[in-house]
């Protein structure tokens, strides 16, 4: 039985078998049988940046531990099997792991508790890129209100949701930061304030809704961000005011109308922006008059999907031709 | 289905797929019209552009 303080006062253990987790640490759950770089009774904490000591839990009961771990580090266990690592951060802190694609990211399974996990550290790019078989993301992670750039952060893990509690309020760079999860819908609350870069930031999800409120009102690079979801509707108030690139943005959805006010006044890309998608013949011909009226690029190539436009949409759909726009779509409706 | 380019035979490339019940219209200078894609990227490549397939999804 452990008695670790961590100078804390308090013993990690409170009754037979009873565990109380401590909220600074960082817990994982991995298995270490599975493949990765380290033998199937190992893990290696890849990429690992902080100072850290490990206790090693299966069911409860501690079965091995590791002091004074500096940055990536492989620890040996009892034997292969699937363990819950409490990593006790030290005072130098615990940064971020950087599987990127790497190390053993097949063994993490759950992240449990964050802890003090990335507290100081608002780069956090390829942290768990590619972790395949983790499938859970812990509650109150201090880190999400610190986070700037998430870069390939979560990029194929295997995450059915995310935290409600998580917002993300001062990230300006979600470039793959969720692509090719699983998500049905994001947090309330998630609206993603100061986004600038969401280039695929959640293709290849299962998104059937945004948040109310997530209208990206600093999003410049719109890369194939929702690419093949299945969006049916996008949120009032999202004008997508800056937007420049909003290349294959909502392909592959079911949009059927856009927000009011959703003019596109910057976009110098709307090349298969709208693929697959049919936005009501009214809505889509206002679009291509506000565009001809409040874009002012030239040679712009936009898609709008199997739209089709009224009499008064041909017009400025005619306009922008004269500017050297390509514009795809469904045709004048007769 | 067809592909298509239309440029401006300097600078100005823009090229796709065209499905059944779509229209393109361009005021580029230029439209080409290609059976294949392979025939697509050849012609890009020619121009020395640089060529993103048009299935790609990754």
């Amino acid at each position: 039985m452990s008695s670790l303080g961590l100078g804390l006062g308090v013993n990690r253990f409170f009754g037979r078998g009873q565990v109380t987790p401590l909220p600074d640490d960082f817990i994982i759950e991995v298995n270490t049988a599975l493949a990765g770089v380290s033998n199937s009774d190992q893990f290696q904490f890849t990429g690992a940046v902080g100072e850290y000591d490990v206790e090693a839990y299966q069911n409860g009961d501690l079965v091995a531990s590791f002091e004074d771990l500096v940055n990536e580090q492989t620890i040996t266990l009892p034997s292969a099997g699937i363990y819950e690592l409490r990593c006790i951060i030290k005072p130098a802190g615990f940064d971020k792991m950087t599987f990127d694609n790497g190390g053993d990211r097949l063994k993490l399974l759950k992240i449990l508790n964050w802890g003090l996990y990335g507290v100081n550290q608002p780069n956090q790019a390829s942290a768990f890129n590619s972790c395949e078989n983790n499938t859970e993301i812990a509650d109150n992670g201090a880190w999400f209100d610190v986070v700037t750039d998430g870069t390939r952060m979560f990029i194929n893990n295997n995450l059915t949701s995310l935290p409600k509690e998580m917002n993300l309020p001062l990230l300006t760079n979600g470039d793959r930061m969720f692509f090719g999860n699983n998500f049905p819908s994001l947090p309330e609350g998630f609206v993603l304030a100061n986004l600038t870069n969401g280039l695929r930031m959640f293709q290849q999800n299962s998104l059937t809704s945004l948040p109310e409120g997530m209208v990206l009102p600093n999003l410049t690079n719109g890369l194939r961000m929702f690419f093949d979801n299945n969006l049916t509707s996008l949120p009032s108030g999202m004008d997508l005011a800056l937007l420049e690139n909003g290349d294959t943005m909502f392909r592959d959805n079911s949009l059927a109308s856009l927000p009011v006010g959703m003019e596109l006044p910057l976009l110098t890309n709307g090349d298969r922006m709208f693929l697959n998608n049919t936005i009501n013949t009214e809505r889509y011909s206002q679009l291509l008059i506000d565009l001809e009226a409040n874009n002012n690029n030239n040679n712009v190539e936009f898609h709008g999907g199997f739209s089709k436009y009224n009499a008064q949409g041909e017009i400025a759909r005619n306009a922008l031709i004269a500017r050297g726009w390509t514009i795809t779509d469904g045709g004048l409706e007769n | 289905m067809k592909y298509y380019v239309a440029h401006n035979g300097k600078d100005v490339f823009h090229y796709g797929k065209l499905e059944e019940g779509q229209q393109v219209d361009s005021g580029q200078l230029y439209f080409e019209e290609f059976e294949t894609e392979e025939e697509l990227k050849e012609f890009l490549t020619e121009k020395g552009q640089a060529y993103e397939s048009i299935h790609e999804i990754n």
